[in-house]
């Protein structure tokens, strides 16, 4: 491992995008998925990326890890792993970084997993690829880490089918299979939505754990914030491809800049509500990001539109700690924020948003 | 297992129904003691004649009913007494002319399967790894071709090519000829019949591909670092084979459909050809028997193809 | 691609089809008469031209020294299901093969008599009712057997005995005394009638000497009737029926010092219902020699300068047949107005494209026989017309009261046996030319039912092939009053006792040349009966490419020179191949 060789200062970013876009040709046009995003995450920090869905959240998970078709897509600006460029690497020579450097946890881990092929060789297969290890060794190590990630019977469930285990156990293996080389780092796309509500902290606890124990970097694409909140160290608010609002876990909920963001915090889930009802209560829909509004491009639905936010795009800007940054023309706490804040308290319309303050 | 019980009774009552019918329409298109004797099945006035269709009558049961007749050919059937062809003599029994030529049709269908399956999955897969680029419909177009060209064209295009302007294979079959020979000359006749199925299975197969490749365990499998050809053919291909064997199944009668044609062109004396001519002969225990045996082994098949549904999904096994 | 209905061309052991066969049991089965003992033959009189033009020539047959070794593979247009002299239905096919395995008590010369063979001579009685043969000393059969007036006894009782190999037969042999042993290589033949040509009756499948331990095993096991047992200069070595069937030489063989020696190791035959097939396959060296009748391929064979290629159209004519028993063809008005209304020339442009000649009359003209007064009517719609107005203007009625016209038209059925996609053409081509006087209705047949409908007068008009027998006194079978019964050869029942007086003096004339004109009168007979309605001569091909030898150098033990093929049927005893 040339690169893990280098020595790194602790601060040098692990995963770095600068301005990538990725576009999809489709039949109506050029659809703007991921607009000019530049994140960093450093080794062991964890990232979430949260937005509804059509924010760009899970293109640009997918786009760091090269995991997009060629056919169809364009690719523009810089992602960098360990300082070297990968954003132009073919699928082969991605095949070196995949589950050895960066591995990826995805959403519904009953169609994530083979249905057809045992567990335990599924966990074996990365093992013998990247690790070159014989058959037994291999199986071996897949019966440890499924006892790591806390699926009993570990020996027995080597032999079962994905359809043989609960949607809780699929998503431990799914966890498995993703650390079973030692990834560097870790993408972790919704891994909570298709599961119990019960079993979704449990999930989120061993996914934290396990980061910690192995010192990985971790990005937890989430369209809740409620989930990132405990489990990250920044958070990067995305909307119609952009990034909208980037800062610390705790300075976002302290300081929240974005309008989009604070309508985000004002509609995470409650344990007694379906978890699928999210963000009910913004009002409007997502942009169309093959023809995006001219100007701030959440304006469309924000309660403090004003006629510059419909004409002008606003740039990122910093907030009061340099790793805070936002888009917004009238950010919350300012003058025209309170001002129109007022108005719509007066007419009765912003009754839910009260209880986030 | 209660599934596995009423599958084969329900394939046990399909071949008594097709058992029925076949004799029933024999016996019904036409007169049987006709064509045992010829014309001497006409030739009423004339004492010599009378004696042997009295005989006739007798050896073939003709003067019972046809339900009984049918009962009568039943019994001997399941006990593996095809009865004998339709001649003055007897001779030779169903049984002989079956079992010498069977073999020979079973070799060449088996090759055509096996060409057909282990052609068709490679290209497949390739054409679906390259979906809707240029190399994929050139293949498609090819496939097209194939699936619309008759048997016996293919054939003769064969054997115009490699035996007659090329000189590498026979044109016939020689029955006597050592083994290794007649592999070699099956080979044009199983091209014959495994081009177009190839081609069948290969549309099939690659669209389930496809389809396949775009669930989220193969992405899952890419993020593992395989390799592309351990994706499409350990991961894509076992969960895109249900179409596939379900029609490999059922093309078993598409195989030996084309057999006849395959046989008679490049003179295999299997069943195909026996049944062709045993047609125009109305030798009807031979059709008969030939009939039965390709019905279930039909049946048989398309069993099998339900137990392999079971291998290839662990989610089938109940 | 002829791939259509072929399968049905192989002639079985069905009773049906054995019909077929009888063709050429018949032309064999029964006589002529009179003697054609060795040394009695009226010289070169009734020699028809040489029916042998068959039959490759060796090039340079002066400087070539036979060699001997090497396997012969022989393309057929049929196979046969069984080599049973007695009972198995021998057809061109049959018959080369059984040539090869079998030895014929007697054989067509070059000059078309029959010659002694397996027989050592054979003396007519006076009368010539009575005909002593004697047999040759010391022949053995393959089995060990050794050949004996009672073997030749026996094969002939279990022949007549077949019901339909015996038809040709019984009708010409008192119910006892047939045949008569003398002593173990003596005996006689008391045939019905006097026929000077007797011996031609002994040249094919009745003279075919089966070795009779293996006609009694037969019996027991009518399987072995693929395993011929003969005496012949090739023994049986294995079969695979509709595949390959192959003989090797039989070193033991009784002519090797009489005649010369049998230059093959063996011979392969090859069954190629395909003459397409047949044609690849001799090009793609896979055959050495092969018959066929298919035109479409003469021009193939000469353009190809390795293969060497005889064309033969002495024998078989086809001709629209009609049932003369049968309203409404029983009246000789109607008969004559279907061949007014038929177009030969076109049939003949259409379907023989070139190949071949158009038939006047059973004999080509280069026959003695052939009677240059008599030509087969035709391409006259106008003549048609009118007998058809004549014979339905008394609206005529069959026994059972249905009327044989319906608007002015006759009405009627034409069969033939398919499915084929030629015949079906032909059926349509012949609508084309009958539609302005007859009704026609449409029928095909499969082969067998065809046949049987022939035999038992189930018909109005088929196409049919016949005739060319080697003795054209031989043909009486076709023609006489008694073979019409039940099942009857008389395929017509054309019945004229007139006919049936001069068939009998045709067996027994005065002189050569006053057999000529009978035969002769026979045509003219056979033309005004307008009971055939005669289309072309049959053609066959023998060909072979130019490894292949020896063919006509056949001899028989008296040294004269035997045909090299007759009508398709080959001979291989003195065939060597060059390496």
């Amino acid at each position: 491992m040339n690169q893990s060789e280098m020595v790194r200062s602790e601060h040098e970013p692990l995963v770095e995008t600068i301005d990538v876009k990725t576009h999809f040709k489709t039949a109506r046009g050029i659809a703007r998925a991921v607009d000019g995003v530049s994140i960093q995450i450093r080794r062991g920090q964890s990232l979430g990326v949260v937005g509804e869905s059509g924010s760009g959240k899970t293109v640009l998970s997918r786009s760091i890890m090269g995991l997009l078709p060629r056919n169809g897509v364009i690719r523009e600006g810089s992602v960098r792993y360990q300082g070297q460029e990968i954003g132009n690497r073919s699928d082969k020579e991605m095949q070196s970084i995949w589950g050895r450097e960066m591995a990826m946890i995805f959403q519904d881990p009953m169609t994530s997993l083979n249905p057809v092929m045992k567990v335990g060789k599924q966990i074996a297969e990365s093992l013998r690829k990247n690790l070159g290890m014989s058959a037994t060794e291999a199986l071996a190590v897949a019966e440890k880490l499924l006892h790591d990630v806390r699926i009993p019977e570990p020996a027995r469930r080597l032999n079962q089918y994905p359809h043989e285990l609960s949607g809780g156990m699929r998503q431990r293996v799914m966890i498995a299979i993703a650390m079973a080389c030692g990834p560097n780092m870790l993408f972790a796309d919704e891994p909570t939505t298709a599961l119990d509500v019960t079993v979704q902290a449990q999930i989120l606890e061993l996914l934290s754990e396990q980061k910690r124990e192995r010192n990985m970097s971790l990005l937890l694409v989430t369209h809740n914030l409620g989930v990132v909140a405990g489990y990250t160290d920044e958070i990067a608010v995305m909307y119609g491809g952009k990034v909208v609002e980037k800062a610390p876990t705790k300075t976002l909920f302290a300081n929240t800049k974005m309008p989009y963001t604070e309508a985000l915090l004002s509609s995470i889930p409650r344990l007694d509500q379906p978890s699928h009802s999210r963000l009910s209560t913004i009002p409007g829909r997502p942009p169309d990001i093959v023809h995006p509004p001219k100007g701030c491009r959440f304006a469309p639905r924000c309660a403090y539109v004003r006629d510059l936010c419909l004409n002008e795009e606003p740039e990122l800007q910093q907030a009061d700690s340099p790793d805070h940054t936002y888009r917004c023309f009238y950010p919350v706490g300012s003058p025209e924020y309170l001002e129109r804040r007022v108005e719509l308290t007066r007419k009765g319309e912003l009754v839910e948003s009260e209880g986030s303050n | 297992m209660r599934y596995y019980v009423q599958r084969v009774a329900l394939a046990i009552l399909l071949l008594l129904a097709v058992s029925m019918l076949t004799f029933g329409a024999l016996n019904i298109l036409g007169d049987p003691l006709f064509n045992i004797l010829g014309p001497v099945a006409g030739d009423v006035n004339n004492p010599d004649s009378i004696k042997m269709i009295a005989l006739a009558k007798k050896e073939f049961n003709l003067d019972r009913a046809l339900p009984v007749r049918y009962f009568i050919w039943l019994s001997h059937f399941v006990r593996g007494d095809f009865g004998v062809t339709f001649s003055s003599t007897g001779q030779p029994p169903v049984s002989g002319v079956i079992s010498e030529r069977l073999p020979r049709t079973i070799s060449l269908v088996f090759l055509a399967q096996m060409f057909a399956i282990f052609v068709s999955i490679p290209w497949a897969i390739i054409a679906a790894a390259r979906a809707g680029k240029v190399s994929d419909r050139i293949s498609t177009i090819n496939a097209f071709f194939l699936v619309a060209m008759p048997n016996f064209a293919i054939a003769v295009i064969l054997k115009f090519v490699f035996s007659l302007k090329l000189g590498w294979t026979p044109i016939t079959y020689v029955a006597d000829d050592p083994l290794s020979s007649r592999l070699f000359q099956l080979l044009l006749p199983a091209l014959t019949i495994g081009l177009p199925v190839a081609a069948v299975y290969q549309r099939l197969l690659r669209t389930d591909l496809i389809t396949t490749l775009q669930q989220d365990f193969i992405l899952l499998a890419r993020t593992k670092g395989l390799s592309k050809t351990r994706i499409l053919f350990v991961h894509a291909l076992r969960p895109s084979l249900f179409s596939f064997i379900t029609v490999v199944g059922l093309n078993t009668g598409a195989l030996i459909g084309g057999s006849i044609v395959a046989e008679t062109v490049f003179r295999i004396p299997g069943i195909g050809s026996t049944l062709v001519e045993s047609i125009f002969r109305n030798d009807f225990p031979v059709v008969l028997a030939i009939v039965m045996i390709v019905a279930s082994a039909f049946v048989v098949i398309n069993l099998l193809v339900d137990f392999a549904y079971t291998l290839i999904d662990p989610r089938v096994r109940r | 691609m002829k791939i259509y209905g072929q399968s049905s061309r192989r002639t079985r052991r069905i009773l049906g089809a054995t019909v077929v066969g009888l063709l050429s049991v018949v032309a064999v089965a029964c006589g002529g008469d009179d003697s054609s003992s060795s040394n009695s033959t009226p010289a070169g009189t009734e020699a028809p031209a040489p029916t042998d033009s068959g039959a490759p020539a060796t090039d340079a047959p002066a400087e070539e020294t036979p060699v001997a070794g090497g396997t012969l593979r022989v393309g057929l247009e049929a196979d046969v299901d069984g080599l049973n002299p007695t009972a198995s239905a021998l057809a061109v096919a049959g018959l080369t093969m059984a040539s090869a395995v079998f030895d014929p008590l007697f054989t067509f010369d070059v000059d078309g008599n029959a010659v002694p063979y397996l027989a050592e001579s054979i003396e007519p009685s006076a009368d010539f009712m009575v005909w002593t043969m004697k047999l040759r000393a010391g022949v053995v059969f393959h089995d060990g057997t050794p050949l004996t007036t009672d073997a030749v006894i026996k094969q002939f009782e279990i022949t007549r005995a077949d019901p339909l190999v015996g038809l040709a037969v019984r009708p010409y042999y008192p119910e006892t005394g047939a045949v008569v042993k003398i002593d173990d290589l003596t005996m006689e033949f008391h045939p019905l009638e006097a026929s000077q040509f007797f011996p031609t009756a002994l040249t094919a499948q009745l003279g075919y000497i089966a070795s009779p331990t293996w006609l009694d095993a037969l019996a027991a096991d009518p399987t072995l009737e693929q395993k011929p047992v003969g005496t012949g200069p090739f023994q049986f070595d294995s079969r695979t029926e509709d595949s390959v069937t192959k003989f090797v030489r039989n070193d033991n063989w009784w002519g090797t010092d009489i005649i010369g020696p049998t230059y093959l190791d063996a011979i392969e035959f090859y069954p190629v219902t395909d003459p397409d097939t047949r044609t690849e396959m001799i090009q793609n060296d896979e055959l050495d020699i092969l018959h066929t009748t298919d035109t479409n391929q003469f021009q193939t064979y000469r353009d190809d300068p390795t293969l060497t290629t005889s064309i033969d159209d002495n024998g078989e004519e086809y001709f629209l047949m009609i049932n003369t028993a049968k309203a409404p063809f029983d009246d000789v008005r109607v008969r004559k107005a279907l061949a007014l209304a038929t177009d030969r020339q076109g049939y003949y442009d259409l379907f023989n494209t070139g190949e071949g000649r158009m038939a006047d009359q059973m004999f080509t003209p280069d026959s003695p026989y052939y009677n240059p007064d008599v030509k087969q009517e035709g391409n006259d719609p106008e003549a048609a017309a009118a007998l058809v107005a004549e014979y339905c203007g008394e609206n005529p009625v069959d026994d059972a009261g249905v009327a044989q016209c319906t608007d002015g038209k006759v009405n009627m059925e034409y069969q033939w046996s398919g499915p084929s996609v030629l015949a079906t053409r032909i059926a349509d081509f012949y609508n084309e030319n009958w539609k302005a006087s007859f009704n026609v209705t449409f029928d095909e047949k499969s082969q067998a039912d065809n046949i049987q409908e022939a035999a038992l007068g189930i018909y109005n008009v088929v196409g049919w092939r016949q005739f060319g027998a080697e003795n054209p006194g031989d043909d009486r079978v076709w023609l006489e009053c008694r073979n019409i019964g039940g099942i009857s050869l008389n395929w017509p029942r054309y019945c004229d006792d007139a006919r049936d007086a001069l068939i009998k003096e045709i067996a027994n004339p005065a002189s050569p040349e006053e057999r000529v004109g009978l035969i002769q009168e026979l045509v003219q007979n056979l033309h005004d009966s307008y009971a055939y309605i005669f289309m072309t001569h049959s053609s066959w091909a023998v060909v072979n490419t130019d490894k292949v030898h020896g063919n006509c150098d056949r001899k028989s033990p008296d040294g004269n020179a035997l045909v090299c093929s007759i009508n398709g049927r080959m001979f291989f005893q003195s065939t060597w191949l060059s390496s």
